[in-house]
């Protein structure tokens, strides 16, 4: 009889400005959809991501992703809902200069309080200018 | 403002409460260490996200710890409320616990869950701070004690707390209506030995006609009313003590006797009556004729009585009536007469064979007046020479003394007379010759 995979959390944080497609960005990744309502409840929505890891079915990596929203309303508050995240993506929106500009504020953030997590930027809604260019 | 009643807190702690899930969250990232839930004991129960729920606590603990930190230092969120159920949140070290409680908990659940937790803590701190989202790193003990805070606690403390509460009922009930029954049952124990007794009241006819009450009350059985004198109060004594001697040993009870003997004044016309009626059934009787007047509680008995000790037992029998004050007898002594004579033939001293009969009566007299003795006397006729009837004559009265004292008569109750009478009798015949009878007054029985 084959044992049930062991599964591992992570803490994972969606960081950016506002209205970059935070939210958009982990619905299509959690449930392979879109939608255009956004939860807004403290600041914070949260999904779950199972994935394998190395091949193989004994492991199992279950992501909670933390979409911290952007707004400057809990500007002050985010960096507690940072903490203890093994790792971020750091979000901006190709078709708004000023989110790009905002990176480095989030990097700076995010390494403050997980200087050991891992970090990636996503620059989002790239296909919006692509069409904007047709 | 207002604070929470201790009725309240009462109601709040007699409420029934169920533990649905216990989760053990890392303080900082939010992730699940342990997850025990309702579901797991029980397949019917949905089971809860705990990685959701967890983040979303954490997120929650952040955002509210954030907030009232600007207001006040060293905050801690410990409780969320929502329809009918609470979570409980216990912070220490790297971890917090969450207990998602249905119902309102009690004070000893809380502290139950703060010792598991503090003692977790305790000892297994450094495995809850290595802990990098698997949840293998945490031991097998840290789930076994959280359990404990599980179904089978609340469980107990449910049955424990409906079960005192039946208790408790139970206790003021029984503290309610055992008095109640103790009290109705002696009460029905009263009533019915006050029912007995008066019933024997009412079943002696020299008691029926009056009015007397009998009060039970334990050990004691108190009687109370008035009768016109002491035989009667002694008589309702001892009537109760032949009907209630059986339940009085059970109880070691006492009679109380409060029966009060009074004087009542007779009816003069009854007293009247009663004192011919006596006089009556007096006069019946042999060696009395006697008459009574009775005047104002007064008696006086005049007439004649053959016996002298018939006197003061007339008197007394007079003074027993109710309502004779003082009985004064009159009465005279009026001897009895003997009758009998035995005749004798010419120069004979002897008895006859039927003479016999005449001793018999005369013994009888003796028997029937004992107050009497009997004087012997002789009548000789006046042939012959005169000594030899005299001596003749002593020899016959001497016969018949003798006779008696043959038969049985004391020699004190007889006396030879030494008088002898020449009888007026000119006749030559037996019957000028005979031995008569007369009764004397014996000293004792003068008055």
């Amino acid at each position: 009889m084959q044992s049930a995979p062991k599964v591992i959390s992570q803490k994972v944080c969606l960081v950016g400005d506002f209205g970059v497609g935070k939210t958009s960005l982990i619905r299509q990744f959690v449930d392979h959809q879109f939608s255009d309502q956004y939860l807004s409840t403290v600041g914070v929505k949260i999904s779950r991501k199972l994935v394998s890891i190395r091949d193989t079915t004994q492991e199992q990596l279950q992501l909670i992703i933390w979409d911290i929203e952007g707004s400057t309303r809990f500007k002050a508050i985010a960096p507690t809902y940072l903490q203890g995240a093994k790792g971020a993506v750091i979000v901006a929106d190709v078709t708004r200069e000023s989110s790009i500009q905002n990176l480095d504020d989030h990097v700076q953030l995010f390494r403050s309080v997980c200087p050991k997590s891992s970090l990636i930027m996503a620059l989002n809604k790239i296909d919006l200018m692509e069409n904007n260019e047709r | 403002m207002r604070g929470v009643s201790e009725a309240e807190l009462i109601l709040k702690e007699s409420t029934p409460f169920e533990v649905q899930a216990v989760f053990l969250i890392h303080n900082l990232s939010g992730l699940v260490m342990i997850d025990i839930q309702q579901s797991d004991l029980d397949e019917l129960v949905d089971p809860i996200d705990s990685d959701m729920l967890a983040g979303m606590l954490t997120a929650i603990r952040s955002f509210a710890n954030e907030c009232m930190s600007r207001a006040s230092s060293n905050t801690e969120l410990d409780a969320i409320n929502y329809s009918g159920s609470k979570i409980l949140l216990e912070v220490a070290g790297y971890c917090y616990l969450a207990v998602i409680i249905r119902g309102e908990p009690d004070r000893a659940l809380v502290t139950k869950i703060r010792d598991v937790f503090a003692r977790l803590v305790q000892i297994h701190g450094d495995h809850f701070k290595q802990f990098d989202g698997d949840p293998s790193v945490i031991p097998s003990e840290v789930a076994i004690d959280l359990k404990t805070l599980m179904k089978i606690e609340q469980a107990k403390t449910g049955r424990k707390s409906s079960k005192a509460l039946i208790l408790m009922g139970l206790a003021l009930l029984a503290l309610i209506f055992i008095p109640i029954g103790i009290f109705q049952y002696q009460a029905n124990r009263d009533r019915q030995l006050e029912a007995k007794v008066l019933e024997a009241f009412a079943s002696t006819p020299e008691l029926a006609v009056y009015r007397l009450n009998v009060t039970a009350n334990g050990d004691s059985l108190k009687l109370s009313g008035k009768l016109p004198n002491q035989s009667l109060r002694d008589r309702a004594l001892q009537v109760t003590n032949q009907v209630a001697k059986t339940e009085l040993k059970e109880r070691s009870g006492k009679i109380n006797n409060q029966i009060y003997a009074v004087n009542v004044p007779p009816d003069p016309e009854l007293v009247a009556a009663e004192v011919q009626r006596l006089t009556k059934v007096m006069n019946y009787t042999a060696g009395v004729n006697i008459q009574s007047a009775f005047n104002n509680g007064r008696v006086t008995i005049t007439g004649q009585i053959e016996q002298p000790s018939m006197i003061p037992t007339i008197t007394q029998t007079y003074s027993k009536i109710s309502g004779i004050q003082t009985v004064t007898n009159a009465t005279t002594i009026r001897p009895p007469n003997l009758p009998t004579k035995i005749y004798f033939p010419f120069g004979v001293s002897d008895l006859q064979p039927t003479d016999l009969e005449k001793l018999v009566e005369v013994l009888a007299f003796l028997d029937i007046y004992p107050d009497y003795n009997i004087k012997i006397l002789t009548k000789n006729d006046h042939l012959g020479d005169r000594v030899i009837n005299q001596n003749l004559g002593q020899k016959r009265a001497q016969t018949v003394y003798n006779a008696l004292l043959k038969r049985g008569v004391k020699a004190n109750r007889l006396h030879i007379s030494g008088i002898i009478e020449i009888s007026a009798e000119s006749d030559s015949n037996q019957m000028s010759r005979w031995v008569e009878f007369q009764p004397t007054l014996n000293l004792k029985s003068q008055p």
